[in-house]
């Protein structure tokens, strides 16, 4: 036995030892948290304001971060150049970083560069299709614009579908499996992933910070702020008031059964929102099953704009007219009478 | 009947009926103004004038820090909880002019001292204590004269180790000059006369003023603050017992690791054990 693997074994039983040890006196649920960073990452308030006068929060709250898909992933699987404490200012974090999680089907590291290459392809790539950057590419989001820490939403499907977990659901999976930290996590990942991991107003906000953005919508010549047109529909009403069974923008912008971040121009022959496939977009088993293509011919992103729709510009204009030309004079009238019957003598200006 | 005298006692029900066709009236008025006006569902024939009165009053320094601030909460992949603060006039005189992350200077630990404001008042730490006047370290609540606790981070949940969730969300270890038997608190708020009157005028202020005014505040204040061993070490100035911490909660807090880290390493060092 040489001295380095002498070193080895010494520091795997003082290890293990030290772990046995903190779990007696301190029981916690914090599986990734190996380098003890909550020991300061725990305290609300753990924030600073910058050299550039930007503010910077560091707090990081357990339960949630417990709840979110990456509970499992070690805080040093994402923040790579932190290997000492206390640190030095952490850098940008890599999404497609290869993390120590093993991707079961192909058995090796995991990491999300598959998503980088399906973005670059897509509407919200950074690149044009021979290579040079966009004309505003840094408009063009990063992962951290549209994402947070995904939060699990399990669903239980045991007698009848409801939000949250079946306990009777993970009575069958002990059948087979032994550990409770696998059973529940991978419980809520499947039955998270069977649903949206957000709500349709959630995703139309996220989609609005850019989408609603005046300055970037002028800049990018689109023809409308998209998400604000979107809440004048149905769907978005609907969407206002979490209902979570009407479309969100990924819903009619993303080919069924794509990845939602291989979403393409509508001038793209290959875009679920292209032209000649927009039609089926409605017509989708989920939605309006036996609805004509022409469905999809209304202007779902209309504005009260006269460049935009005129149409829409004047049937909203000719309501507003006859909803006010018709109530008020009504309404007018019965206020009047009402005023004279509460003061039956009164008179504005001497009476002859 | 021509010449008879109209009806005038009416039953309470048509006064009441008309109210409410009044308020409806009143309410589809207002609709209708403001479907023409303001709303960005109309032709928004008001909003040119409106957008021009905002525009002479819009401040880009308030419009930077506003996109900050909405910028850092998306940019923290982590989710942002945003905990209670109190009213403006209830919070100390310190936060008219600092935040709540007031330290910058110290790179290596400005971060967690901005946290320790989440646990007590500025004048805890920075606080001169005065020859022959004794000053003793209670909890303090601007909403509540007597708090009893639970006190945040005083002790564990058993369960999941985080600290215990309380329903106390304000009261902060803050000092108390003792005179008698009775204690005076020796933190201002932003009631008091002075800070209020300072509020008032300070824009009227030449910088020299201001400053003067400003040494008022911080009379018996010292700009460093206490060594992290003057309140984590076994005989502190905080009495942590007293004040209602747990006995896991007393030990890590007086042999703090995070102390240890800031005051003993430069770095901290994980032997390359398995590299070849």
């Amino acid at each position: 036995m040489n001295l380095t693997r002498a070193k080895k074994i010494c520091f795997i039983f003082s290890l293990s030892f030290l772990i046995l040890i903190s779990d007696s006196v301190q029981k916690t649920s914090f599986a990734a948290d190996i380098g003890n960073c909550l020991l300061c990452h725990k305290y609300p308030g753990l924030s600073r304001v910058d050299e550039e006068g930007r503010m910077r929060l560091f707090f990081i709250n357990e339960s949630i971060y417990n709840n979110g898909v990456h509970a499992k992933v070690k805080c040093e699987g994402c923040h790579t150049d932190i290997t000492e404490i206390p640190h030095k200012a952490a850098k940008k974090v890599d999404c497609l970083v290869e993390c120590h999680i093993i991707e079961p089907t192909t058995e090796t590291k995991f990491s999300h560069k598959d998503v980088a290459t399906f973005i670059k392809t897509s509407v919200h790539g950074k690149v044009d299709k021979i290579g040079n950057d966009k004309k505003f590419s840094e408009d063009y989001p990063s992962c951290k614009d549209c994402h947070d820490e995904p939060l699990y939403r399990p669903l239980s499907f045991f007698k009848k579908v409801r939000p949250g977990i079946s306990e009777a659901s993970l009575g069958r999976c002990r059948v087979c499996h032994k550990k409770d930290d696998f059973i529940y996590q991978f419980y809520n990942h499947v039955t998270t992933r069977l649903h949206k991991s957000r709500n349709p107003l959630n995703i139309a906000e996220m989609c609005g910070r850019c989408h609603d953005d005046s300055s970037l919508v002028t800049r990018h010549g689109l023809s409308t702020k998209a998400v604000f047109s979107y809440g004048e529909t149905f769907h978005g009403k609907a969407a206002t008031f979490l209902d979570e069974r009407v479309p969100d923008c990924l819903d009619c912008h993303v080919n069924k059964g794509e990845s939602v971040h291989q979403m393409l121009s509508h001038k793209d022959p290959l875009s679920s929102i292209h032209e000649t496939n927009k039609g089926k977009v409605c017509a989708t088993i989920d939605c309006h099953p036996s609805a004509s293509p022409k469905l999809a011919n209304y202007g779902v992103h209309s504005e009260f704009n006269l460049t935009q729709s005129p149409a829409q510009y004047f049937f909203t204009f000719f309501f507003i007219v006859l909803t006010g030309g018709t109530l008020l004079p009504l309404m007018g009238i019965i206020f009047l009478d009402l005023v004279r019957r509460f003061f039956p003598h009164a008179t504005i200006g001497r009476r002859k | 009947m021509p010449g008879e005298p109209k009806r005038l006692e009416h039953p309470k029900s048509v006064y009441v009926i008309g109210f409410i066709f009044k308020i409806i009236t009143l309410s589809v008025l207002i609709a209708v103004i403001y479907q023409i006006t303001f709303s960005p569902h109309g032709p928004a024939v008001l909003v040119p004038i409106k957008e021009k009165i905002e525009e002479s009053q819009k401040s880009a320094i308030l419009d930077e820090v506003r996109q900050q601030e909405e910028y850092e909460k998306h940019r923290h992949f982590h989710h942002v909880v945003e905990y209670p603060q109190l009213p403006e006039n209830m919070r100390p005189v310190c936060y008219i002019c600092h935040s709540d992350y007031p330290h910058s200077k110290n790179k290596k630990v400005r971060a967690m001292l901005n946290m320790h404001t989440q646990f007590f008042v500025c004048e805890t730490c920075h606080i001169e204590e005065q020859p022959g006047m004794s000053v003793i370290y209670k909890w303090y609540n601007p909403l509540n004269e007597n708090p009893k606790g639970p006190f945040f981070g005083t002790s564990y949940d058993t369960e999941s180790g985080n600290l215990v969730e309380v329903e106390d969300q304000f009261s902060k270890i803050s000092p108390f000059y003792r005179s008698g038997d009775k204690f005076k608190s020796a933190i201002q708020i932003q009631d008091s006369d002075l800070a209020q009157d300072y509020v008032k005028v300070r824009d009227k202020l030449t910088p020299e003023q201001r400053d003067n005014v400003k040494k008022k505040f911080h009379v018996h204040i010292k700009a460093k603050g206490h060594e992290c061993k003057v309140c984590h070490s076994r005989n502190g100035i905080l009495d942590f017992r007293t004040l209602g911490f747990s006995a896991n909660r007393i030990i890590d807090l007086e042999q703090l690791n995070i102390k240890g880290m800031v005051t003993k390493y430069e770095e901290f060092y994980i032997p390359n054990l398995f590299s070849e």
